[in-house]
Parts: structure tokens; C-alpha cells; sequence
């Protein structure tokens, strides 16, 4: 064999011997792998593996195989060499020797010697004993085939020993994907709700179904997202077929995965998901109002509550017919979304669930229902929080007249009205309608249109008609009515509807003639004086009538108390009548007794009423107090019987004038427009022919009252009487009502230029009867004021004398007291030494003056503790303390006080305190202290107080009066900013401007003291005070006014209670306390503020008008309402001092407001008289007012008043 | 003299033997709290004998009150063993303390809890070596702002009422208490309010509805560089009324 073809040989035999080592690792693999599979069929037996430990153990086993699959490739692919091979056989055949390696590395060498090349050149080895098959290495062949065999007996021999459970496990090692279950002695059919998902707070029911042997154990393994797992036994199996066992949880709270076993069987692990409630997470709300509205501009966006706004969370007020646009997502993916108006409108997504929108009108005023809906089938629904603002109808309110009015002859209706609307107004008009036209309301019968306001959206309109330009007949009565209407289209924002409508009450007119007029007037003045009369009757009768029964009083019957209250009810009745009039009949009287109504006359009712039902003691008390108070009634009524003259006299005086002046004022308008007329010919209508025609006739009118009134008033009133008469005379010698009529025949003729001369001198005429009536005005006026003067004056100097009578006795009786009197003399000798007590007194003033040098001005903290809070303490005085001698004794001032302060000034701390305690004896030491110069004396810093200070008091300690007295210290300005307190609460020689001060169990000395305290016990100390509030207890009895100069400083201190204290001390610039303060008689001292607050606003307003009501009444100007205007702009005044809800104040202003506005109606034109007395609809007395401010809670007192406004505005 | 917290008094317990002694205070807390209408001793450790914490039920540190004068109060209180008397209250004082600023040394009780319209009787024990002392109950109430809770500690009451003290000597009256160091252990009660109470005490007490004792060294004599003590034993708080 050729070198070539031996090499060819050894690696044909090196392939064969790959193969039969691929062989064998094949046998040996697939053993391997019957091997693992026994032993995971096993395990599978054992452990009985769910899903994840079959296809681990799968992969495990598919791993092993993969191994094995490369290691028998490895074998196949190994690279043997020809000197490989070579060796290999020789090693099997010995007989070759080394002789078949040899010829092979010799052949492959190239520049072989020739030993080498002769021993190639021999034959090649015998070939012939090599047998290829005799290389195989049989005993490993063997072995392997062993093993695999062994391994296959095995895994057979089990399954054939084991039985059906060993080829289920099987099958379920080899496919790990089969939904084949272990074999088990219980079987769970089925499991529910298996994977789900439901809302938390939902009840969860979990149950299987089973079946397998009796006795086997069904559990549940339960492991909630957010705690450890727990196992729940839920039955022993029966072995009657398929059973159910469940498990309820009753709340879901979180998620859980969970699942059954029943004896050997266990269940997949099944999941529960578990979902929050749906809920909305956001809703926007864009609102759109009404067309109308947006021409109101941004005021009117800011009052319909904005564009947009939340809805989760915000409540505004929008107003009806508004667009609302929605936009709302919910904390996961919904399905739908509706709102609920009054229907269904349903939201569109444009996000596949995320987020929704849509638009509805808000035409109801029923709420908005937003409902949501996820795929779950959960559901979450919110009404939206908004106030739906209906559009109401226009509010209508005629100022003037109230009623049924009488005019005089001549004169023209006059109607003031305010309408306003929430919204907008589109039309207002005045119609003239039949009198006796009673419909009302949206039936009423459509009225002749005498004018027509057209209005643009506005929403508050008010004018005053005065009948210019429409002709009326002066004899039959006259029936006007308002109508407004607001801007409700029908368009708008497609909400439809009609505009809304309010329609007043017949507003009607009625002309009188001059004789009825008089004899009207007549009438109600015999009226008025009867009922005066007979009531200053009734009310005398029934002051005798008390005055008896309280002689009697202890045998008086309570059915006669009764009486006397009855009869007092029956007075105050016919007075409230009197005043509440709207012809005033009382005049300027009618304000007392409008006061008398309000006060007196109503404490009386009261008091007789409890009379009968008081104790003896009692009834004494309040009889007494009847008689006092029908006294001062029948006081005021009697001066009003008397004073209704003159008021009488007066009102023909100023009705007279009233007339004069509407005459000028008329004639001067006829003419005006007279001279107009001459050019532009359509100003001639027939209204300036009445007109001037009824101004004749009103001068007829004037001359005839002239002449009675002349007549009447002869007596009182002389020179009066003359110039009336001069007037009268006046008036026909110039024949000026003829020449008024010729002036209006000239109209009626429509010749204008022939009217002026004519009208010209009439004009002129009455211009000088105004004069001289205005001269007459004048002088008396001012003689009137004159005399008011002096009166006063006068008035005022007696006060000045009783005031000083008064001070000089408080000065001379605190003096006496204050002298001892050591002589023990009688005190009938006291007048004799009255020289020598003068002496004393004298030396006393001089003395005060000294006390008033050594104080130094206060220094002001201006701080407040809000939170004083008080510690009583129980003290066991000490025997005999109550009589112990008072010891006297002098104090040098202390150096080291002002050390002390000095060294405070810059640490500004507080030094602390030790334990401190109520002393267990009275006050037995007079102090008797050097003072300080006040030069000497420096700034004393001022310590800031702390949050809160404990106040500690006792009932007072018992001393006798005279020792008390004889205790007292003297006053002294050794003063430190701040001191060690500790030990006995007693009155030191040190003023202390810490205010640590407590209210201790003793009474403060009568001195003037300053310093800074708390709130303690009432004394005359003149410091500051430091407590926000406190209750004053009883101290010092014998207060004397306060002879320092004024400390109260700013801040407010609030009072808890009071032990009938005279004085606090000190004090703040402002407080308030349940009762008063002790009169004082301290200079005047007006407010630095310069800046006017709203009750100096009110308070001058009020005065002006005052002034004002006060020079027309005495220059007989008519007021018309203004006395009612005055009374309003008061009570206003008093409930900003009072500080009374801004409601109540706004509603007085407003009253006030409206009554002026009446007067300028009533006063503005021709003379109208009031109205018809027969039918006030409310008198004055009983004003629908907001309630007044009473103990409720000041978070309630708006509502409460609101409560009582509404009561008594009822019907 | 060993004082508190020496070892020979403080016996340190085991944890059983703690977690034991912890429950059977407390639950004796309740016995006493729910028996008060039966006339116990309503006082918490009022005999000093509970040795697991200092002065259980007493408050003897005034730190958190804020006076520097008190800061170091709790230096000079302590349970210690006078005589035969075993675990008895010691406050210890000098001349600074009791008469140049006087602000004394001082415990008080936690609060007890009470029912309105009561009548009480304290009665305690006490000996003097030099000091003074003012022992009394006072009357406290919620303080503004405090939520009532069932543990209230007295930094969460304020003050509103001082009965009257307990007096040793013969004069029933007075600031102080009266005991001196010759009267060796004294034992006195007071009993409170005063059965005719005045309207401004009236109103104070209505507003009681926590007892505190209160108990001081102030005043006395002292023996300056020693300490002189006042020795407090067997405090005793009954309501007498039902």
C-alpha cells in the first residue's frame, strides 16, 4: 500500500471510530434522559407540579437532552489524525509493532535520508492482519446498551407498578403544556369567579366545585395584595358526588389571589382585581350666560359667578337659560356619560373613554345630575352644586304717591316710581287705565299708553312723572298703572319663553274743589283735636285712676291693675293712629309723641301689666314707676293739646305760602313755554291752555284762603293778617285772575304773543307778593330763632350753675370725709368751724395739685393679653387680723429701681415669678414713699406682655372699714418696668408697669396710682391696662373723679362681667361692658382721627337734614317727608353705633333714601295734598324692618334678622 | 443618706417582672379610678412605694414651664427612706431656695380626674427639718384649645381653683402649713371646699374638673451649707360626699 493510500486508510478507520464513540454517547444520552424523565415523573407524583414547576422541569430535561445532542455531535466531529489512528491500531495489533508509525512519518518527509526512504520503500505493514471491527471497544458498547436498557426496564417497570398515575405524570413531564391535571384523589371541577375584577367594597363570593373520596379536607389560600396569605378551611368532602364549597368575603378592600385545594387537588391560582369606586376626577364647567346678559360687559360676567368653573367643588350662582359646556374625566376609562336636565343628554368622548364633553341649556331650575358608567358596569353620579338664579320679574315701587290721592284744584298728578330687574329691562310705560279697572297680573285689561321709557337692557330705571304734556280733566278721577318689562326673549339661548311682566296697582288721582277742600281740612282739624283732647282725657283719668290702686295697692284687685293697663294699651293705640297719619297732623308734635309711643307708653303697659302678678315689695316698686311714667305721658300729651294751635296755625301759614310760591312757579313755566310757543308752533297744545286756565283758577283759590286765614289769624297773628289782606286787595284790584283766563282764552286761540303781556303782568304781580310774604318769612324766622337762642342760652348758664353747685359739694363732702374729725366735737359745731374747713379745703386742693407733679407721663405699651383666666383661691384668715393695728411706715426711694430699668430697657424680658399666694390677714401697713422728681425719673422701658397671665383672687379679707382707710399708702411714682412677684398678693410701694398685678383679696387703696395691670378690682388708678378682657370686681367703693391726666391708650378690651364697680382704672381707648361707666366731668376730647368714619358720615348727614327740616319749619317752607327722611338717617346712625348687621344699617339708609325722594316728589311741583288718610297701608310705626340684633351667635345674626324681616314683612 | 436613684433603693426589675408590675399599675390605676365613689384614695402613688419610675404619678420637673427659677427643681426631689419610714418624698432646700428668692421646691400630682359637686378630705404625712411648706389640692380644668383625653398631664390644665391648705400646727390658718422640726411626722387633712361657699367661689369651683396636690417647701429655717428637708409620706385623697 502506497503511503497515500495508507494515510486514506488510517483516516477512513479514524471516521469508523467516531462513529462508534457517537454510538455510545447516544445510548448513554437517551438513558440519561429515560432516567430523568423516571425521576421527574416521580417527583411529578410526589409534588404534583402546577404549570410553571411542569415546563421547569420540562425545560430542565430538554436542557439535558440539548447536552447530550451536542456532546454525541462533538464525537462525530472530532478530528483523529493518520498518527492518531496509527498508534490506535497499533496499540490493538502488537504484531505491527511500530512499523505501521513508521512508514508513515518517513513517507512524509520530504528530504528523507535513504535509510528512511529504503524502509518506506518496503512493503507496507501487513495490512491484512488489521480487522478494522477489532478496534471497537465492546465492553464500554456493552455497558452502554446496559444502562439504556436499564433505564427503559426502570421507567417501564414503574409505570407497569404504579399503574395510570405514572403515564399521567408522564405525559404531563413530557408535554408541560397540557391541561392535563395531576391524578389526585379529589378532583375540583371548577372554580369561580376565577380571574375577575370587582369594585372595592363589593362582597366577593369564591367557590369550587368538587368530588373525590370522603374525609378529604377543602381548604382555601387566600393572599390580599397587602398582607400575608391566609388559609381558609372551608368543609370536609362527603364523597357524595360533585360538592360546592364557597368562601364570602364580605368587603373587598384590595386585590387577592386565591385558590382552592381539596385533599390532593389543588387549583390553578386565580387573581382578583380589585377597582376603586368610579368617581369623577374632574368636571369643568364653561358657562355661557344669556345673549342679553353679555352686553353687560365684565360687571356683568363677575356677577353671573365667571366663565368657568369646577364642579366638583365650587357653587356658583348662574343665572337661568345659561349655556353650560362640560368637560369631565372619571378616575378610569368610562363607557358613558349623561347629564340629567330634564332629559338625558348624553356626553361625547373624543378620546375612546378618557376624557368626555358635551353642552346642555340650564332652562329648568331643577338640578343637574351627572352620570358616568365604566365597562365594569360601576357607576358614579354627582348633582352639580350651582344656584340657579330664576329670572325674576321686574321689581316695581312707586315712591310717591303711596295711596289714593286728593289733589287740589289745579293741580297736576305726580307719580316718582324705581323699577329694577335682575337681569335687564327692555320697556317701561305709564298707562292710563279705568277706575274702577281692578284686574291685575298678566290678565290684566291693556291700558291707553300715556308714555313709554324704551330701555336697552338696563336694570335699574327710576323717573318722575309730573304730568307735563298730558291733558287731564280737573273733575273726574284719574287712574294711572306702571308696566315693565324685562329682557327675556323668547330667543334666548333657545330656552323660549315670554318676557316677564309686572304690572303696579292702580295709582289714581282726585281732584277736590277748594270748598271741599276747606271743609275737609276743617273736619280733620275738629278731629284731631277731639282725639287729642280725648286722649290727654283718658290718660288723666287713668293717672288718678293708678294713683289710687297704689294706695290701695295691698287690696287692690288684679282685674283693676288690668284695667289700667288696658286703658294704656287703648292710649297707645289712638297715639300710634295719631302718628301714624300720613297727613301729619300732629305736625313737629308728632316726633314726641312718636317717642312717647316707641318708650314710655309701651314700659307702662308693661309695668301695670306685672303689678298684679309681683310680690308686695315688688308692687310697690312698679306702681310707683306706673305713675312716674303716666305722669311724664299725660306731661307730653297736655303740651301737645296745647301746642295744636300753633301747629294748626302754622300749617295754613305754610299751606298758603306753598300756594303763593306754586303760583310764581307756574305762571313762570306758562309763560316759558308761552314765549316758546310763539315760535314753534307745536309747543301750543292743549296742555298750556289747562294749565294756565288752572292756575286762574288756583289764584282765585289763594285769594279766598287769604282772606279767610286773614281773618282767623287776626288775633295771633297781626301783621300777618295785613299782609294777607294787602295780597287779597292786591290781587283783585290788578285783576290778575282775569287776566290769567284772558292769557288762556289767547292759548286757546292760538294766539301765543297776545298771551305774554298778560301773563308777564301776573307773573310780576304775584313775584312782589312773594317778596313781601318772603320778607314777612324772614323776620319772623330769625325773631323765632332769636328767641330759641336765648332760651337756650339761658338753659345752658343754669346747667353751668348746677354743675359747679354739684362740684363744689362732691369736692366739700369728700373733704369732710376726708378730714378726721380728732376734736370729737358735735356735729352741730361744724358749722362753726365751716372758716377753718374752708382753710383745710383750700390747703386739700393744693395738695391734689402736688399729687397731679409727681405722676410722669404713662408710658403706653399698648399690648394686650387676650388670654387672662382667673384662679380663686381659698384663704383662711388669720384670727384678730380684721382688728390688727395699722403700722405706719416711711420708704426712702430706691436708687436701684431706676438700675433696673435701665438694665430692662435693653433685655426687654420678662423676669419670672415665684410661687405666689393670697395673703391669710388684712392690710395693716401705711406706706408712706419718698418720691421721685421727675427729672429724676427716666423713661421706664415697657416690657412686652406674654400670650397668657394667671389672675388669682378671694373673697375679700375682713378688716374694719376705719382700719381699711387708715391702711391706705400713699401715692408715689417709684415706678419699675418690671419686678421678681412671688410670695403675699398685697399692695406694694412700687408701681409696677409689668402687669402682673392679680385681684388678690384685698380692696385697692384710694390713691392715684399709675402703672400697667390687668384687669383686677375697681380702684382709681390711673395706668394702663394690659388684660383683653375680664370681669371688673368689686374694690375701691368710694371712686372720686379722676384728678391725673387721661391715660386711656388705643387697643379694645372687652368686659366679662362686672361686680357693680364704679371705675376700671386706666384703661383703653375703647371697650365695652353690660353696663355704664361713672359719669365723668373731664375736658372735652375730640378724635385725632382725621380721616370721616361711616357714623360721623351718617351722624352729619343726619344733622344737616335736621338743620335743614328745622329752617323750613321756622321760614314755613313745606318738608313734606322729611321729618320721615330725619327719623330713618337716626335710627340708622344709632344701629352703626350699635354695630348692628350692615344689613340692618343699609335698610334704614335706604328707608331714608326713599323718604327724601318722596319729599322731593311732594315738594318739587304743584301742591299736592298727602294722601288719603283713610287707608295707610303701614304706619310709620310699624316699619317692615329687618329684626333688630338680638343674643344670637354673630354667624347666625344676619339670618336671624333676615328671619325676622321676612316675619315682618308677611302679609 | 442615699438618695434616689442610688441602687440600694432602685431595685432594677427583670422584663417578666417589669412588664408584670406595668400591668398591675395600671390595671390598679383603673380599680382606684372606677372605686373613687366608693371613698379610696384617689391619689396615684400617693405612698411612694412604686419603685419601677421615679415618682410615678408626680410631676417634679418644671423644665417645660419655661421659669428659670424652676429649671432645677427636679435636682432637689427625691424617694428615699427616712427613719423607718421606707420610700418617702424629700425635698431638699437651703436658704436660696426657701428665703432669698424664695421660689421654694415643689411637686404636684397628675391630675385626678373628679365629678362635679364633691367633697374631699387629703390627709397626708409630713416632717421638717427646717422648711416650711404649703400643701394643698387645687382645682384645675381643661385648658382652652386641649382636646380631654383620658391621661391628662398637667402641662394640659390650667388652674382655676386653690382649696385650702393643710395645716400642721395648732393655728388653723395662715399662708403656710405650719410645720416645723420639732413636731417630727405629723399627720393632718383638710377637708374642702367650705361647706358655705361665697358666688365668686362658686362659680370657681364649678369649673373644676381636675384635682391636682400640691405640695412646697417654702420659708422655715435652714442651716446653710447644709440641705434641710420636708419629708411627705402617705398622701390621701378621698371624696367624703356621695
Amino acid at each position: 500500500m502506497s503511503p497515500f493510500g495508507l494515510q486514506h486508510e488510517l483516516i477512513r478507520i479514524g471516521r469508523i471510530l467516531n462513529r462508534w464513540q457517537a454510538e455510545i454517547r447516544t445510548v448513554l444520552l437517551i438513558a440519561a434522559a429515560l432516567a430523568s424523565l423516571w425521576l421527574l415523573t416521580l417527583s411529578d407524583l410526589v409534588f404534583r407540579y402546577q404549570r410553571t414547576g411542569r415546563l421547569a422541569a420540562w425545560l430542565l430535561l430538554m436542557a439535558g437532552v440539548a447536552v447530550g445532542l451536542w456532546y454525541v455531535i462533538t464525537a462525530l466531529r472530532t478530528r483523529r489524525t493518520p498518527e492518531g489512528v496509527a498508534a490506535r491500531i497499533e496499540h490493538t495489533f502488537p504484531k505491527l509493532d511500530n512499523h505501521l508509525i513508521n512508514t508513515l512519518q518517513f513517507s512524509q518527509r520530504t528530504n528523507a535520508d535513504p535509510m528512511e526512504q529504503q524502509y518506506v520503500e518496503r512493503n507496507a505493514p501487513d495490512w491484512s492482519v488489521i480487522k478494522v471491527p477489532a478496534l471497537r471497544d465492546r465492553k464500554t458498547q456493552w455497558r452502554s446498551y446496559a444502562v439504556l436498557f436499564l433505564a427503559g426496564l426502570t421507567l417501564i417497570a414503574t409505570g407497569a407498578w404504579i399503574g395510570g398515575a405514572w403515564n399521567n405524570a408522564l405525559v404531563r413531564m413530557l408535554n408541560p403544556f397540557s391541561p392535563r391535571t395531576p391524578t389526585t384523589l379529589a378532583i375540583i371541577h371548577s372554580v369561580t369567579p376565577g380571574n375577575s375584577t370587582i369594585l372595592k367594597g363589593a362582597a366577593l363570593a369564591l367557590a369550587c366545585k368538587v368530588s373525590g373520596k370522603k374525609g378529604q379536607i377543602v381548604y382555601l389560600d387566600l393572599w390580599p395584595e397587602d398582607d400575608k396569605r391566609s388559609v381558609m378551611k372551608l368543609g370536609r368532602m362527603t364523597g357524595d358526588g360533585e360538592e360546592t364549597y364557597a368562601y364570602q368575603i364580605p368587603r373587598i378592600a384590595t386585590g387577592y389571589q386565591y385558590r382552592f385545594r381539596a385533599g390532593d387537588a389543588v387549583s390553578e391560582r386565580f387573581t382578583v382585581q380589585a377597582l376603586p369606586p368610579l368617581a369623577f376626577s374632574r368636571i369643568e364647567v364653561a358657562v355661557t350666560p344669556p345673549t342679553p346678559r353679555l352686553r353687560q360687559g365684565s360687571a356683568g360676567q363677575a356677577r353671573l359667578g365667571g366663565q368657568r368653573f369646577d364642579g366638583l367643588t365650587a357653587t356658583p350662582s348662574i343665572p337661568q337659560d345659561s349655556i353650560l359646556a362640560f368637560d369631565l374625566k372619571c378616575n378610569r376609562e368610562i363607557t358613558s356619560a349623561t347629564v340629567m336636565t330634564t332629559n338625558p343628554v348624553s356626553l361625547l368622548s373624543p378620546d375612546r373613554g378618557q376624557s368626555w364633553s358635551g353642552q346642555v341649556v340650564l332652562a329648568s331650575t331643577r338640578p343637574l345630575v351627572i352620570t358616568a358608567r365604566d365597562a365594569h358596569g360601576a357607576t358614579a353620579e354627582t348633582t352639580l352644586k350651582i344656584e340657579i338664579i330664576p329670572d325674576a320679574a321686574p321689581m316695581l315701587r312707586i315712591i310717591a304717591p303711596t295711596g289714593r290721592t286728593r289733589l287740589a284744584a289745579g293741580a297736576a298728578p305726580r307719580i316718582q316710581w324705581e323699577v329694577s330687574d335682575d337681569f335687564g329691562l327692555t320697556q317701561v310705560r305709564l298707562e292710563t287705565i279705568a277706575v274702577q279697572d281692578k284686574s291685575t297680573g298678566q290678565d290684566s285689561i291693556p291700558g291707553t299708553q300715556v308714555q313709554e321709557w324704551p330701555l336697552d337692557g338696563t336694570r335699574a330705571f327710576a323717573t318722575n312723572w309730573n304730568g307735563e304734556g298730558f291733558p287731564f280733566s280737573m273733575t273726574e278721577p284719574l287712574a294711572f298703572r306702571i308696566v315693565a318689562v324685562d329682557d327675556r326673549a323668547g330667543g334666548r339661548n333657545g330656552a323660549g319663553g315670554e318676557p316677564n311682566r309686572t304690572i303696579s296697582a292702580p295709582i289714581i288721582f282726585e281732584w277736590n274743589t277748594p270748598k271741599d277742600v276747606a271743609s275737609q281740612n276743617k273736619a280733620v282739624a275738629t278731629k284731631l283735636a277731639e282725639a287729642v283732647k280725648g286722649l290727654v282725657e283718658r290718660q288723666r283719668e287713668n293717672l288718678e285712676k293708678t294713683t289710687k290702686l297704689e294706695a290701695v295697692q295691698q287690696t287692690a284687685k288684679p282685674a283693676e291693675w288690668q284695667d289700667t293697663a288696658q286703658a294704656q294699651q287703648v292710649i297707645r293705640k289712638i297715639a300710634g293712629q295719631l302718628i301714624a297719619d300720613p297727613k301729619k297732623p300732629l305736625g313737629p308734635l308728632t316726633e314726641p309723641v312718636r317717642k312717647l309711643y316707641l318708650g314710655t307708653m309701651a314700659e307702662v303697659v308693661d309695668v301695670l301689666t306685672r303689678v298684679s302678678g309681683a310680690e308686695s315689695a315688688q308692687k310697690t316698686v312698679l306702681a310707683k314707676r306706673a305713675i312716674l311714667l303716666e305722669t311724664r305721658i299725660l306731661r307730653v300729651l297736655t303740651g301737645t293739646e296745647a301746642g295744636l294751635d300753633t301747629v294748626k296755625r302754622n300749617q295754613e301759614i305754610t299751606g298758603l305760602l306753598g300756594q303763593l310760591d306754586a303760583l310764581v312757579k307756574g305762571q313762570d313755566t306758562a309763560l316759558v313755554q308761552t314765549k316758546a310757543s310763539v315760535t314753534n308752533a307745536v309747543k301750543l297744545n292743549a296742555a298750556l291752555v289747562d294749565k294756565q286756565d288752572r292756575l286762574a283758577g288756583a289764584l282765585t283759590e289763594f285769594v279766598q284762603a287769604c282772606r279767610k286765614d286773614a281773618t282767623t289769624l287776626t288775633a295771633s297773628d297781626m301783621a300777618f293778617s295785613k299782609i294777607l289782606i294787602q295780597i287779597a286787595d292786591g290781587c283783585e284790584s290788578n285783576k290778575l285772575a282775569a287776566l290769567m283766563l284772558k292769557a288762556a282764552e289767547c292759548l286757546q286761540n292760538k294766539q301765543p304773543a297776545t298771551a305774554i303781556p298778560p301773563q308777564s303782568k301776573t307773573l310780576a304781580a304775584l313775584t312782589e307778593f312773594q317778596k313781601l310774604l318772603n320778607g314777612w318769612r324772614i323776620q319772623e324766622a330769625t325773631q323765632t330763632a332769636s328767641d330759641m337762642r336765648e332760651a337756650l342760652q339761658e338753659a345752658s348758664k343754669k346747667m353751668d350753675k348746677l354743675i359747679e353747685l354739684e362740684s363744689k359739694s362732691v369736692e366739700a363732702m369728700r373733704e369732710t370725709l376726708r378730714q378726721e374729725d380728732k376734736s370729737k366735737k358735735p356735729l352741730d359745731d361744724l358749722e362753726e368751724e365751716y372758716v377753718e374747713l374752708h382753710e383745710q379745703m383750700k390747703d386739700s386742693l393744693l395738695e391734689i395739685a402736688t399729687d397731679l407733679q409727681i405722676f410722669p407721663e404713662l408710658p403706653v405699651g399698648n399690648d394686650l393679653v387676650e388670654d387672662v383666666f382667673q384662679v380663686y383661691e381659698e384663704v383662711k384668715q388669720k384670727l384678730g387680723t380684721d382688728k390688727a393695728a395699722i403700722q405706719e411706715i416711711g420708704l426712702q426711694k430706691e436708687d436701684w429701681l431706676l438700675a433696673l430699668n435701665d438694665a430692662l430697657k435693653d433685655t426687654k424680658k420678662r423676669i419670672d415669678d415665684t410661687e405666689t399666694w393670697l395673703p391669710a390677714d388684712a392690710d395693716n401697713r401705711k406706706a408712706l414713699t419718698e418720691n421721685f422728681d421727675q427729672a429724676e425719673m427716666p423713661k421706664v422701658p415697657i416690657i412686652p406682655m406674654p400670650g397668657e397671665m394667671e389672675d388669682i383672687i378671694g373673697d375679700l379679707a375682713e378688716q374694719e372699714e376705719e382700719l381699711e382707710k387708715k391702711s391706705d399708702d400713699s401715692a408715689t411714682n417709684q415706678g419699675a418696668a418690671d419686678i421678681l412677684m412671688g410670695w403675699d398678693i398685697k399692695e406694694g410701694e412700687w408701681v409696677s408697669y409689668s402687669g402682673k398685678g392679680k385681684s388678690g383679696n384685698t380692696r385697692p387703696d384710694h390713691k392715684e396710682q399709675d402703672g400697667r395691670s390687668n384687669v383686677g378690682r375697681s380702684g382709681m388708678a390711673d395706668g394702663e391696662t394690659s388684660a383683653g378682657s375680664g370681669k371688673i370686681n368689686a374694690g375701691d367703693e368710694n371712686i372720686d373723679k379722676r384728678m391725673t391726666q387721661d391715660s386711656s391708650q388705643s387697643g379694645q378690651v372687652q368686659e366679662d362681667g362686672h361686680s357693680k364697680a364704679k371705675a376700671t382704672g386706666g384703661g383703653k381707648g375703647s371697650g365695652y361692658g353690660d353696663e355704664l361707666g361713672m359719669a365723668g366731668s373731664g375736658p372735652r376730647r375730640d378724635s385725632k382721627i382725621t380721616q370721616g368714619s361711616e357714623l360721623g358720615l351718617q351722624a352729619m348727614l343726619k344733622r344737616n337734614a335736621q338743620a335743614l327740616y328745622a329752617r323750613s319749619e321756622l321760614s314755613h317752607v313745606r318738608t313734606g317727608s322729611l321729618d320721615e327722611a330725619i327719623r330713618w338717617m337716626q335710627q340708622a346712625e344709632g344701629a352703626i353705633a350699635k354695630g348692628y348687621p350692615a344689613q340692618q344699617v343699609r335698610e334704614f339708609q335706604r328707608n331714608a333714601v326713599t323718604a327724601l325722594k318722596k319729599s322731593q316728589t311732594e315738594l318739587g311741583g304743584a301742591v299736592m295734598d298727602s294722601a288719603d288718610a283713610t287707608a295707610p297701608t303701614a304706619p310709620p310705626i310699624d316699619d317692615q324692618l329687618a329684626g333688630v340684633r338680638d343674643e344670637a351667635p354673630s354667624a347666625y345674626r344676619e339670618l336671624v334678622s333676615e328671619y325676622f324681616k321676612s316675619l315682618s314683612s308677611a302679609p | 443618706m442615699s438618695l434616689y436613684p442610688l441602687s440600694f433603693v432602685r431595685r432594677p426589675a427583670s422584663g417578666l417582672f417589669r412588664h408584670s408590675a406595668f400591668c398591675i399599675l395600671h390595671s390598679a390605676f383603673f380599680l382606684l379610678s372606677a372605686s373613687a365613689w366608693a371613698g379610696s384614695n384617689l391619689v396615684v402613688n400617693g405612698h411612694f412605694s412604686d419603685t419601677n419610675e421615679f415618682l410615678h404619678g408626680w410631676k417634679y420637673n418644671y423644665e417645660d414651664t419655661g421659669n428659670e427659677l424652676m429649671a432645677a427643681n427636679h435636682t432637689h426631689v427625691a424617694v428615699t427612706n427616712e427613719g423607718s419610714k421606707n420610700h418617702v418624698l424629700a425635698l431638699q432646700a437651703n436658704k436660696i431656695l426657701l428665703w432669698d428668692i424664695g421660689q421654694g421646691v415643689m411637686v404636684d400630682s397628675d391630675p385626678i380626674p373628679v365629678a362635679p359637686g364633691g367633697r374631699f378630705k387629703l390627709t397626708i404625712s409630713a416632717k421638717s427639718t427646717g422648711p416650711n411648706c404649703r400643701i394643698l389640692v387645687e382645682g384645675y380644668r381643661w385648658k382652652p384649645g386641649v382636646k380631654p383625653h383620658a391621661h391628662p398631664k398637667l402641662k394640659e390644665v390650667r388652674k382655676c381653683y386653690r382649696f385650702a391648705q393643710v395645716y400642721f400646727g395648732a393655728e388653723k390658718a395662715g399662708t403656710m402649713g405650719g410645720i416645723s422640726p420639732a413636731m417630727g411626722w405629723t399627720k393632718a387633712s383638710q377637708t374642702f371646699p367650705d361647706e358655705k361657699m361665697t358666688k365668686l367661689a362658686l362659680e370657681s369651683f364649678d369649673k373644676v374638673q381636675f384635682l391636682v396636690i400640691h405640695i412646697a417647701a417654702f420659708s422655715g429655717t435652714w442651716k446653710d451649707p447644709e440641705w434641710v428637708y420636708l419629708y411627705v409620706d402617705d398622701v390621701e385623697l378621698e371624696r367624703i360626699n356621695k
